[in-house]
Protein backbone atom coordinates (compact mmCIF):
# COMPACT_ATOMS: atom_id res chain seq x y z
CA UNK A 1 0.00 0.00 0.00
CA UNK A 2 2.84 2.76 1.02
CA UNK A 3 4.48 1.98 -2.51
CA UNK A 4 1.14 2.49 -4.00
CA UNK A 5 0.75 5.66 -2.60
CA UNK A 6 3.72 6.59 -3.11
CA UNK A 7 3.44 6.92 -6.95
CA UNK A 8 0.69 9.47 -6.10
CA UNK A 9 3.01 12.50 -7.00
CA UNK A 10 3.31 11.34 -10.46
CA UNK A 11 -0.45 10.47 -10.93
CA UNK A 12 -1.00 13.94 -9.43
CA UNK A 13 1.11 16.06 -11.87
CA UNK A 14 0.04 13.16 -14.77
CA UNK A 15 -3.82 14.10 -14.01
CA UNK A 16 -3.58 17.86 -13.06
CA UNK A 17 -1.28 17.92 -16.49
CA UNK A 18 -2.87 15.99 -18.77
CA UNK A 19 -6.29 16.83 -17.94
CA UNK A 20 -6.68 20.16 -16.76
CA UNK A 21 -9.49 22.88 -18.17
CA UNK A 22 -7.61 23.55 -20.92
CA UNK A 23 -7.11 19.81 -22.09
CA UNK A 24 -10.29 18.74 -21.05
CA UNK A 25 -12.03 21.20 -23.61
CA UNK A 26 -9.47 21.15 -26.16
CA UNK A 27 -9.28 17.19 -26.38
CA UNK A 28 -12.74 17.21 -26.13
CA UNK A 29 -12.67 19.89 -29.25
CA UNK A 30 -11.01 17.66 -31.20
CA UNK A 31 -12.33 14.86 -30.98
CA UNK A 32 -15.81 16.31 -31.68
CA UNK A 33 -14.02 18.05 -35.13
CA UNK A 34 -11.85 15.50 -36.01
CA UNK A 35 -12.66 12.54 -34.57
CA UNK A 36 -10.00 10.35 -33.50
CA UNK A 37 -7.11 11.48 -35.86
CA UNK A 38 -5.33 13.24 -33.11
CA UNK A 39 -4.65 10.29 -31.09
CA UNK A 40 -1.10 10.27 -32.71
CA UNK A 41 -0.42 13.75 -30.66
CA UNK A 42 -1.31 12.36 -27.06
CA UNK A 43 0.88 9.38 -28.13
CA UNK A 44 3.77 12.07 -29.08
CA UNK A 45 3.02 14.46 -26.19
CA UNK A 46 3.28 11.33 -24.00
CA UNK A 47 6.38 10.11 -24.43
CA UNK A 48 7.78 13.81 -24.72
CA UNK A 49 6.61 14.07 -21.24
CA UNK A 50 7.94 11.10 -20.06
CA UNK A 51 11.36 11.83 -21.81
CA UNK A 52 12.27 14.76 -19.89
CA UNK A 53 10.27 14.19 -16.88
CA UNK A 54 12.25 11.17 -16.16
CA UNK A 55 15.46 13.12 -17.19
CA UNK A 56 14.36 16.51 -14.62
CA UNK A 57 13.22 13.31 -11.96
CA UNK A 58 17.28 11.88 -12.51
CA UNK A 59 18.49 15.42 -11.95
CA UNK A 60 16.40 15.96 -8.74
CA UNK A 61 16.91 12.66 -7.14
CA UNK A 62 20.85 12.69 -8.20
CA UNK A 63 21.69 16.48 -7.23
CA UNK A 64 18.88 16.81 -4.59
CA UNK A 65 18.19 19.67 -5.87
CA UNK A 66 14.91 20.91 -8.10
CA UNK A 67 15.60 21.74 -12.10
CA UNK A 68 14.89 25.26 -11.92
CA UNK A 69 17.09 26.12 -9.07
CA UNK A 70 20.05 24.20 -11.40
CA UNK A 71 18.90 26.20 -14.26
CA UNK A 72 19.96 29.04 -12.86
CA UNK A 73 23.21 27.91 -11.65
CA UNK A 74 24.05 26.46 -14.82
CA UNK A 75 23.12 29.30 -17.54
CA UNK A 76 23.35 32.32 -15.43
CA UNK A 77 21.01 34.73 -13.83
CA UNK A 78 20.06 36.43 -17.34
CA UNK A 79 19.10 33.54 -19.20
CA UNK A 80 17.18 31.97 -15.99
CA UNK A 81 15.42 35.08 -15.92
CA UNK A 82 13.73 34.83 -19.42
CA UNK A 83 13.21 31.32 -18.41
CA UNK A 84 11.41 32.49 -15.52
CA UNK A 85 9.15 35.72 -16.81
CA UNK A 86 7.98 33.53 -19.73
CA UNK A 87 7.52 30.24 -17.49
CA UNK A 88 5.68 32.31 -14.36
CA UNK A 89 3.70 34.07 -17.18
CA UNK A 90 2.36 30.50 -18.38
CA UNK A 91 1.82 29.42 -15.30
CA UNK A 92 -0.10 32.51 -13.59
CA UNK A 93 -1.91 31.65 -16.74
CA UNK A 94 -2.79 28.27 -15.85
CA UNK A 95 -3.77 28.88 -12.81
CA UNK A 96 -5.97 31.53 -13.59
CA UNK A 97 -7.59 28.65 -16.12
CA UNK A 98 -7.77 25.76 -13.11
CA UNK A 99 -8.89 27.94 -10.29
CA UNK A 100 -11.98 28.71 -12.98
CA UNK A 101 -12.13 25.27 -14.00
CA UNK A 102 -12.90 24.35 -10.41
CA UNK A 103 -15.56 26.90 -10.56
CA UNK A 104 -17.14 25.59 -13.81
CA UNK A 105 -16.90 21.95 -12.04
CA UNK A 106 -18.49 23.28 -9.18
CA UNK A 107 -21.27 24.96 -11.46
CA UNK A 108 -22.02 22.15 -12.73
CA UNK A 109 -23.20 20.05 -9.54
CA UNK A 110 -25.23 23.19 -8.09
CA UNK A 111 -26.61 25.25 -11.29
CA UNK A 112 -24.85 28.54 -9.34
CA UNK A 113 -23.10 30.81 -11.59
CA UNK A 114 -18.93 29.97 -11.40
CA UNK A 115 -18.54 33.39 -10.76
CA UNK A 116 -20.32 33.16 -7.40
CA UNK A 117 -18.20 29.92 -6.93
CA UNK A 118 -14.18 31.51 -7.68
CA UNK A 119 -13.07 33.70 -4.76
CA UNK A 120 -14.50 30.32 -2.01
CA UNK A 121 -12.19 28.20 -4.70
CA UNK A 122 -9.41 30.60 -4.17
CA UNK A 123 -9.58 30.71 -0.34
CA UNK A 124 -9.86 26.95 0.34
CA UNK A 125 -6.96 26.62 -2.50
CA UNK A 126 -4.81 28.58 -0.38
CA UNK A 127 -6.15 27.00 2.82
CA UNK A 128 -5.05 23.65 1.44
CA UNK A 129 -1.82 25.13 0.40
CA UNK A 130 -1.16 27.09 3.59
CA UNK A 131 -2.11 24.23 6.20
CA UNK A 132 -2.90 20.53 4.22
CA UNK A 133 0.28 18.20 3.88
CA UNK A 134 2.03 17.89 0.81
CA UNK A 135 1.55 14.54 0.65
CA UNK A 136 -2.00 14.58 1.73
CA UNK A 137 -2.67 16.63 -1.20
CA UNK A 138 -1.07 14.52 -3.46
CA UNK A 139 -3.31 11.14 -2.39
CA UNK A 140 -6.28 12.97 -2.40
CA UNK A 141 -6.63 14.75 -5.54
CA UNK A 142 -4.18 11.98 -7.61
CA UNK A 143 -6.48 9.37 -6.24
CA UNK A 144 -10.22 11.24 -6.54
CA UNK A 145 -8.95 11.67 -9.94
CA UNK A 146 -8.67 8.88 -11.18
CA UNK A 147 -12.80 8.44 -10.96
CA UNK A 148 -12.22 9.65 -15.02
CA UNK A 149 -11.58 6.40 -15.80
CA UNK A 150 -15.02 6.19 -15.98
CA UNK A 151 -14.78 7.80 -19.29
CA UNK A 152 -12.60 5.20 -20.58
CA UNK A 153 -15.11 2.82 -20.04
CA UNK A 154 -17.99 4.73 -21.38
CA UNK A 155 -15.48 4.80 -24.66
CA UNK A 156 -16.43 1.24 -25.56
CA UNK A 157 -19.76 2.06 -24.32
CA UNK A 158 -20.09 4.28 -26.72
CA UNK A 159 -17.53 3.47 -29.55
CA UNK A 160 -16.50 6.29 -31.57
CA UNK A 161 -14.21 5.34 -34.79
CA UNK A 162 -11.76 3.84 -33.69
CA UNK A 163 -10.15 3.40 -37.48
CA UNK A 164 -10.01 7.22 -37.32
CA UNK A 165 -6.58 6.14 -35.42
CA UNK A 166 -4.37 5.62 -38.16
CA UNK A 167 -5.81 8.10 -40.08
CA UNK A 168 -3.60 11.42 -39.91
CA UNK A 169 -5.38 13.78 -41.64
CA UNK A 170 -8.44 15.99 -41.29
CA UNK A 171 -11.60 14.92 -42.07
CA UNK A 172 -13.71 16.24 -44.91
CA UNK A 173 -15.06 19.95 -44.01
CA UNK A 174 -11.50 20.52 -42.42
CA UNK A 175 -8.50 22.02 -43.42
CA UNK A 176 -4.88 21.16 -42.76
CA UNK A 177 -4.02 24.52 -40.99
CA UNK A 178 -6.90 23.80 -38.36
CA UNK A 179 -5.74 20.26 -37.71
CA UNK A 180 -2.27 21.07 -36.69
CA UNK A 181 -3.41 24.17 -34.76
CA UNK A 182 -5.19 21.46 -32.39
CA UNK A 183 -2.30 19.43 -32.65
CA UNK A 184 0.32 21.82 -31.02
CA UNK A 185 -2.15 22.79 -28.77
CA UNK A 186 -2.76 19.19 -27.63
CA UNK A 187 0.86 18.85 -27.84
CA UNK A 188 1.32 22.03 -25.72
CA UNK A 189 -1.06 21.09 -22.99
CA UNK A 190 1.27 17.45 -22.99
CA UNK A 191 4.01 19.57 -22.15
CA UNK A 192 2.91 21.99 -20.34
CA UNK A 193 6.47 23.52 -18.04
CA UNK A 194 4.91 23.51 -14.77
CA UNK A 195 4.81 19.93 -14.45
CA UNK A 196 8.30 19.32 -14.70
CA UNK A 197 8.67 22.52 -12.04
CA UNK A 198 5.73 20.91 -10.07
CA UNK A 199 7.11 17.08 -10.70
CA UNK A 200 11.16 18.10 -9.78
CA UNK A 201 10.20 20.05 -6.64
CA UNK A 202 7.79 18.04 -5.29
CA UNK A 203 10.82 15.43 -5.88
CA UNK A 204 12.55 17.64 -3.35
CA UNK A 205 9.77 17.76 -1.03
CA UNK A 206 9.66 13.86 -0.86
CA UNK A 207 13.30 14.04 -0.05
CA UNK A 208 14.51 12.19 -3.32
CA UNK A 209 18.10 10.62 -3.40
CA UNK A 210 19.45 8.50 -5.84
CA UNK A 211 18.30 5.64 -4.02
CA UNK A 212 14.60 7.02 -5.29
CA UNK A 213 15.71 7.17 -8.95
CA UNK A 214 13.43 4.05 -9.64
CA UNK A 215 10.54 5.60 -7.35
CA UNK A 216 11.00 8.65 -9.76
CA UNK A 217 11.09 6.28 -13.17
CA UNK A 218 7.64 4.41 -11.57
CA UNK A 219 6.11 7.75 -11.14
CA UNK A 220 6.70 8.93 -14.65
CA UNK A 221 6.23 5.92 -16.58
CA UNK A 222 3.24 5.18 -14.63
CA UNK A 223 1.71 8.47 -13.98
CA UNK A 224 2.06 10.26 -17.23
CA UNK A 225 0.67 7.81 -19.42
CA UNK A 226 -2.58 7.23 -17.36
CA UNK A 227 -2.72 11.14 -17.53
CA UNK A 228 -2.24 10.44 -21.34
CA UNK A 229 -5.12 7.72 -21.28
CA UNK A 230 -7.76 9.86 -19.33
CA UNK A 231 -6.83 12.64 -21.97
CA UNK A 232 -8.01 10.47 -24.60
CA UNK A 233 -11.07 9.49 -22.93
CA UNK A 234 -12.34 12.92 -23.26
CA UNK A 235 -10.82 12.90 -27.29
CA UNK A 236 -12.63 9.39 -27.87
CA UNK A 237 -16.05 10.01 -25.98
CA UNK A 238 -16.49 13.30 -27.58
CA UNK A 239 -15.71 11.80 -30.92
CA UNK A 240 -18.42 9.32 -30.41
CA UNK A 241 -21.10 11.49 -29.38
CA UNK A 242 -20.06 15.29 -31.14
CA UNK A 243 -18.63 14.03 -34.52
CA UNK A 244 -21.85 12.62 -36.47
CA UNK A 245 -23.88 15.23 -35.46
CA UNK A 246 -21.31 17.60 -37.12
CA UNK A 247 -20.76 19.81 -33.65
CA UNK A 248 -17.96 21.69 -31.59
CA UNK A 249 -17.21 21.66 -28.02
CA UNK A 250 -16.36 24.87 -25.74
CA UNK A 251 -17.53 24.29 -22.88
CA UNK A 252 -17.04 21.97 -19.78
CA UNK A 253 -20.90 20.82 -19.86
CA UNK A 254 -20.54 19.46 -22.93
CA UNK A 255 -17.36 17.76 -22.63
CA UNK A 256 -18.55 15.75 -19.47
CA UNK A 257 -22.37 15.31 -20.87
CA UNK A 258 -20.94 11.87 -22.88
CA UNK A 259 -20.10 10.10 -19.38
CA UNK A 260 -24.02 10.38 -18.62
CA UNK A 261 -25.31 9.84 -21.81
CA UNK A 262 -23.78 6.33 -21.21
CA UNK A 263 -23.85 5.48 -17.89
CA UNK A 264 -26.50 8.37 -16.65
CA UNK A 265 -26.63 10.16 -13.09
CA UNK A 266 -23.88 7.93 -11.56
CA UNK A 267 -21.33 8.30 -14.59
CA UNK A 268 -21.95 12.11 -14.91
CA UNK A 269 -21.17 12.64 -11.05
CA UNK A 270 -17.52 10.28 -11.26
CA UNK A 271 -16.89 12.42 -14.06
CA UNK A 272 -17.61 16.11 -12.70
CA UNK A 273 -15.67 14.56 -9.40
CA UNK A 274 -13.22 13.74 -11.60
CA UNK A 275 -13.03 17.39 -13.30
CA UNK A 276 -12.61 18.47 -10.05
CA UNK A 277 -9.82 16.61 -8.74
CA UNK A 278 -7.77 16.95 -11.77
CA UNK A 279 -8.71 21.02 -11.95
CA UNK A 280 -8.02 21.67 -8.41
CA UNK A 281 -4.84 19.17 -8.24
CA UNK A 282 -3.81 21.72 -11.52
CA UNK A 283 -4.22 24.46 -9.70
CA UNK A 284 -1.86 23.35 -6.30
CA UNK A 285 0.54 22.82 -8.92
CA UNK A 286 0.34 25.44 -10.83
CA UNK A 287 0.55 27.84 -7.64
CA UNK A 288 3.13 26.25 -5.65
CA UNK A 289 5.05 26.01 -9.35
CA UNK A 290 4.73 29.63 -9.09
CA UNK A 291 5.97 30.15 -6.02
CA UNK A 292 8.57 27.58 -6.77
CA UNK A 293 10.10 28.85 -9.80
CA UNK A 294 10.20 32.73 -8.24
CA UNK A 295 11.70 31.66 -4.90
CA UNK A 296 14.40 29.17 -6.73
CA UNK A 297 15.24 31.84 -8.81
CA UNK A 298 15.83 34.57 -6.26
CA UNK A 299 17.29 31.64 -3.69
CA UNK A 300 14.62 31.69 -0.60
CA UNK A 301 13.85 29.30 1.08
CA UNK A 302 11.02 27.26 -0.25
CA UNK A 303 8.61 24.32 0.04
CA UNK A 304 5.42 22.85 2.27
CA UNK A 305 8.05 21.06 3.50
CA UNK A 306 9.08 24.20 5.54
CA UNK A 307 6.52 25.73 8.39
CA UNK A 308 4.95 28.80 6.18
CA UNK A 309 7.34 31.48 8.78
CA UNK A 310 10.25 29.42 7.68
CA UNK A 311 9.39 30.51 3.90
CA UNK A 312 6.87 33.43 4.12
CA UNK A 313 7.80 34.69 0.88
CA UNK A 314 7.55 31.25 -0.91
CA UNK A 315 3.94 31.58 0.53
CA UNK A 316 3.63 34.92 -0.57
CA UNK A 317 4.50 34.85 -3.72
CA UNK A 318 1.46 31.82 -3.98
CA UNK A 319 -1.21 33.71 -2.52
CA UNK A 320 -0.39 36.74 -4.54
CA UNK A 321 -0.59 34.56 -7.50
CA UNK A 322 -4.00 33.30 -6.97
CA UNK A 323 -4.70 36.81 -6.12
CA UNK A 324 -3.63 37.72 -9.49
CA UNK A 325 -5.94 34.62 -10.73
CA UNK A 326 -8.71 35.51 -9.12
CA UNK A 327 -8.39 39.17 -10.62
CA UNK A 328 -8.33 38.00 -14.13
CA UNK A 329 -11.21 35.81 -13.44
CA UNK A 330 -13.26 38.34 -11.94
CA UNK A 331 -12.71 40.93 -14.90
CA UNK A 332 -15.22 37.81 -16.23
CA UNK A 333 -12.88 36.54 -19.01
CA UNK A 334 -13.89 32.85 -20.37
CA UNK A 335 -11.51 30.25 -18.30
CA UNK A 336 -12.51 28.17 -21.61
CA UNK A 337 -10.63 30.55 -23.74
CA UNK A 338 -8.43 31.60 -21.60
CA UNK A 339 -6.90 28.53 -21.55
CA UNK A 340 -6.67 27.99 -25.39
CA UNK A 341 -4.55 31.27 -25.51
CA UNK A 342 -2.60 30.11 -22.35
CA UNK A 343 -1.71 26.56 -24.69
CA UNK A 344 -0.81 28.09 -27.71
CA UNK A 345 1.53 30.98 -25.41
CA UNK A 346 2.56 28.03 -23.73
CA UNK A 347 4.22 26.32 -27.01
CA UNK A 348 6.17 29.61 -27.77
CA UNK A 349 7.84 29.00 -24.28
CA UNK A 350 8.32 25.58 -24.39
CA UNK A 351 11.93 25.69 -25.66
CA UNK A 352 12.88 27.68 -22.69
CA UNK A 353 12.20 24.80 -20.51
CA UNK A 354 13.19 21.73 -22.29
CA UNK A 355 16.68 22.72 -23.55
CA UNK A 356 17.93 23.86 -20.15
CA UNK A 357 17.00 20.00 -18.90
CA UNK A 358 18.77 18.37 -21.51
CA UNK A 359 21.42 20.44 -21.12
CA UNK A 360 21.85 19.97 -17.25
CA UNK A 361 21.22 16.29 -17.46
CA UNK A 362 24.03 16.06 -19.83
CA UNK A 363 26.63 17.56 -17.07
CA UNK A 364 28.58 15.52 -15.40
CA UNK A 365 29.25 17.91 -12.48
CA UNK A 366 25.29 17.54 -11.51
CA UNK A 367 25.04 13.83 -12.45
CA UNK A 368 28.11 11.94 -12.38
CA UNK A 369 27.72 8.47 -14.10
CA UNK A 370 24.00 9.16 -13.83
CA UNK A 371 24.22 11.30 -17.26
CA UNK A 372 21.85 11.20 -20.19
CA UNK A 373 22.93 7.53 -22.25
CA UNK A 374 22.39 7.07 -26.02
CA UNK A 375 18.64 6.76 -25.74
CA UNK A 376 17.72 9.56 -23.77
CA UNK A 377 19.64 11.94 -25.32
CA UNK A 378 18.53 10.77 -29.21
CA UNK A 379 15.01 11.22 -27.88
CA UNK A 380 15.74 14.68 -26.26
CA UNK A 381 17.37 16.17 -29.17
CA UNK A 382 14.40 14.29 -31.17
CA UNK A 383 11.45 16.24 -29.15
CA UNK A 384 13.85 19.09 -28.71
CA UNK A 385 13.54 19.76 -32.36
CA UNK A 386 9.26 18.82 -32.29
CA UNK A 387 9.30 21.47 -29.74
CA UNK A 388 10.90 23.99 -31.78
CA UNK A 389 8.64 23.18 -34.75
CA UNK A 390 5.64 23.72 -32.81
CA UNK A 391 7.48 26.74 -30.80
CA UNK A 392 7.92 28.32 -34.37
CA UNK A 393 4.50 27.54 -35.89
CA UNK A 394 2.20 28.12 -32.85
CA UNK A 395 1.60 31.82 -33.43
CA UNK A 396 1.32 31.99 -37.56
CA UNK A 397 -0.59 29.03 -37.41
CA UNK A 398 -2.67 30.92 -34.90
CA UNK A 399 -3.11 34.11 -36.93
CA UNK A 400 -4.38 31.99 -39.84
CA UNK A 401 -6.60 30.15 -38.60
CA UNK A 402 -8.11 32.63 -36.14
CA UNK A 403 -7.41 30.34 -33.14
CA UNK A 404 -8.82 27.40 -35.01
CA UNK A 405 -11.85 28.86 -36.22
CA UNK B 1 27.92 46.22 -29.31
CA UNK B 2 26.28 43.02 -28.74
CA UNK B 3 23.49 43.91 -26.42
CA UNK B 4 22.70 46.43 -28.80
CA UNK B 5 22.32 44.99 -31.36
CA UNK B 6 19.93 42.15 -29.77
CA UNK B 7 17.91 45.44 -27.90
CA UNK B 8 17.83 46.73 -31.81
CA UNK B 9 16.45 43.18 -33.17
CA UNK B 10 14.51 42.60 -29.87
CA UNK B 11 12.54 45.88 -30.52
CA UNK B 12 11.78 45.32 -34.53
CA UNK B 13 10.40 41.93 -33.59
CA UNK B 14 7.77 43.78 -31.25
CA UNK B 15 7.36 46.75 -33.52
CA UNK B 16 6.73 44.30 -36.71
CA UNK B 17 4.26 42.01 -34.03
CA UNK B 18 2.38 44.80 -32.98
CA UNK B 19 2.32 46.64 -36.16
CA UNK B 20 0.89 43.19 -37.88
CA UNK B 21 -1.69 42.71 -35.33
CA UNK B 22 -2.62 46.40 -35.50
CA UNK B 23 -3.19 46.12 -39.25
CA UNK B 24 -4.87 42.76 -39.24
CA UNK B 25 -7.84 44.69 -36.64
CA UNK B 26 -7.99 47.54 -37.91
CA UNK B 27 -8.37 46.57 -41.57
CA UNK B 28 -12.06 46.94 -43.20
CA UNK B 29 -14.45 43.88 -43.55
CA UNK B 30 -14.22 42.13 -46.80
CA UNK B 31 -16.80 39.61 -48.31
CA UNK B 32 -14.02 37.12 -46.50
CA UNK B 33 -14.26 38.35 -43.41
CA UNK B 34 -17.86 38.60 -43.29
CA UNK B 35 -18.38 34.83 -44.47
CA UNK B 36 -16.70 33.47 -41.84
CA UNK B 37 -18.44 35.76 -38.99
CA UNK B 38 -21.48 34.42 -40.39
CA UNK B 39 -20.52 30.29 -40.58
CA UNK B 40 -19.18 30.87 -37.09
CA UNK B 41 -22.55 32.48 -36.04
CA UNK B 42 -23.95 29.96 -37.75
CA UNK B 43 -22.24 27.53 -36.49
CA UNK B 44 -23.07 28.51 -32.91
CA UNK B 45 -26.62 28.18 -33.00
CA UNK B 46 -26.69 25.16 -34.52
CA UNK B 47 -24.28 23.63 -31.50
CA UNK B 48 -26.25 25.48 -29.04
CA UNK B 49 -29.61 24.03 -30.44
CA UNK B 50 -28.02 20.20 -30.75
CA UNK B 51 -26.70 20.52 -27.08
CA UNK B 52 -29.65 22.24 -25.42
CA UNK B 53 -31.82 18.77 -27.44
CA UNK B 54 -29.29 16.43 -26.20
CA UNK B 55 -29.32 17.89 -22.61
CA UNK B 56 -33.11 18.37 -22.59
CA UNK B 57 -33.32 14.50 -23.59
CA UNK B 58 -30.82 13.43 -20.93
CA UNK B 59 -33.07 15.35 -18.70
CA UNK B 60 -35.92 13.88 -19.72
CA UNK B 61 -34.04 10.03 -19.53
CA UNK B 62 -33.33 11.00 -15.96
CA UNK B 63 -29.14 10.33 -17.30
CA UNK B 64 -28.62 13.78 -15.98
CA UNK B 65 -29.14 16.20 -12.76
CA UNK B 66 -30.71 19.29 -13.09
CA UNK B 67 -28.56 21.76 -12.10
CA UNK B 68 -26.08 20.02 -14.78
CA UNK B 69 -29.22 20.67 -17.25
CA UNK B 70 -29.60 24.21 -15.98
CA UNK B 71 -25.96 25.36 -16.19
CA UNK B 72 -25.93 23.93 -19.76
CA UNK B 73 -29.07 25.80 -20.89
CA UNK B 74 -27.27 29.16 -19.33
CA UNK B 75 -24.32 27.76 -21.47
CA UNK B 76 -26.31 27.66 -24.93
CA UNK B 77 -28.16 30.68 -24.28
CA UNK B 78 -24.98 32.78 -23.61
CA UNK B 79 -23.12 31.09 -26.54
CA UNK B 80 -26.11 31.52 -29.29
CA UNK B 81 -26.28 35.89 -27.85
CA UNK B 82 -22.58 36.25 -28.20
CA UNK B 83 -22.30 34.60 -31.69
CA UNK B 84 -25.71 36.54 -32.86
CA UNK B 85 -24.09 39.59 -31.06
CA UNK B 86 -20.80 39.90 -33.10
CA UNK B 87 -22.26 38.52 -36.43
CA UNK B 88 -25.07 41.61 -36.35
CA UNK B 89 -22.43 44.21 -35.01
CA UNK B 90 -20.53 43.70 -38.43
CA UNK B 91 -21.94 45.28 -41.56
CA UNK B 92 -22.24 43.36 -44.75
CA UNK B 93 -19.89 45.50 -46.79
CA UNK B 94 -21.43 44.34 -50.12
CA UNK B 95 -24.33 43.03 -51.72
CA UNK B 96 -23.01 39.56 -51.56
CA UNK B 97 -22.87 39.59 -47.89
CA UNK B 98 -26.21 41.58 -47.42
CA UNK B 99 -27.78 38.63 -49.29
CA UNK B 100 -25.97 36.50 -46.80
CA UNK B 101 -26.73 38.23 -43.58
CA UNK B 102 -30.69 38.19 -44.95
CA UNK B 103 -30.31 34.33 -44.66
CA UNK B 104 -29.11 34.27 -41.85
CA UNK B 105 -30.33 36.85 -39.76
CA UNK B 106 -34.09 35.38 -39.66
CA UNK B 107 -32.49 31.73 -38.47
CA UNK B 108 -30.84 33.20 -35.75
CA UNK B 109 -33.60 34.89 -34.41
CA UNK B 110 -35.56 32.02 -35.19
CA UNK B 111 -33.33 29.69 -33.11
CA UNK B 112 -33.08 32.36 -30.05
CA UNK B 113 -36.88 31.58 -29.55
CA UNK B 114 -36.34 27.84 -30.52
CA UNK B 115 -34.02 27.63 -27.98
CA UNK B 116 -36.01 27.83 -24.82
CA UNK B 117 -38.48 25.47 -26.43
CA UNK B 118 -35.90 22.74 -27.13
CA UNK B 119 -35.18 22.61 -23.42
CA UNK B 120 -38.53 20.96 -22.53
CA UNK B 121 -39.17 19.60 -26.37
CA UNK B 122 -35.84 18.16 -27.14
CA UNK B 123 -36.90 17.96 -31.25
CA UNK B 124 -38.65 21.24 -31.56
CA UNK B 125 -35.79 22.83 -33.53
CA UNK B 126 -34.32 20.06 -35.58
CA UNK B 127 -35.44 21.24 -38.77
CA UNK B 128 -33.93 24.59 -38.04
CA UNK B 129 -30.85 22.86 -36.75
CA UNK B 130 -30.80 21.54 -40.41
CA UNK B 131 -30.92 24.65 -41.83
CA UNK B 132 -28.27 26.18 -39.88
CA UNK B 133 -26.12 22.85 -40.88
CA UNK B 134 -26.98 23.99 -44.54
CA UNK B 135 -26.08 27.33 -44.31
CA UNK B 136 -22.78 26.49 -42.70
CA UNK B 137 -22.16 24.01 -45.61
CA UNK B 138 -23.03 25.70 -48.68
CA UNK B 139 -20.86 28.96 -46.97
CA UNK B 140 -17.75 27.24 -46.35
Amino acid sequence: MKRLLAVTLGILTAIGGFVDIGDIVSTSEAGARFGLSHTWVLLVGIVGICVYAEMAGRVTAVSKRPVYDLIRERLGPRVALVNLLGAYAITLLTLAAEIGGVALALQLLSGAPYLLWVPAVALVLWLALWRVKFSTLERIFGLAGLSLVVLLIATFKLGPDFTQMTKIAPPPGENWPTYFFVAIALFASAMTPYEVFFFTSGGVEERWTPRDLTLSRVNVFLGFPLGGLLAFGFLATSAAVYEPLGMRVDTLGQAVLPAGLAFGQVGLGLVILGVFAATFGAAMETSLSAGYTVAQYFGWSWGKYLRPRQAARFHTVVLVSILLAVAALLTTIDPVQLTEYMLIFSAIVLPLTYLPILVIANDRGYLGDKVNGRLANTLGVIYLFVILAAAVAAVPIMILTGMGG
Amino acid sequence: MRAKWWGATALSVVALAWGGAGYLITKPVDFHDYRVAAVSAAETAHDALTTTALVAEALEKGQVMTPYGKSAFDDARKALAGGAKKFTAIEPPDERCERMHDELAPLLQQADAALTRTETEPHAADQLSDALERFVEQHT
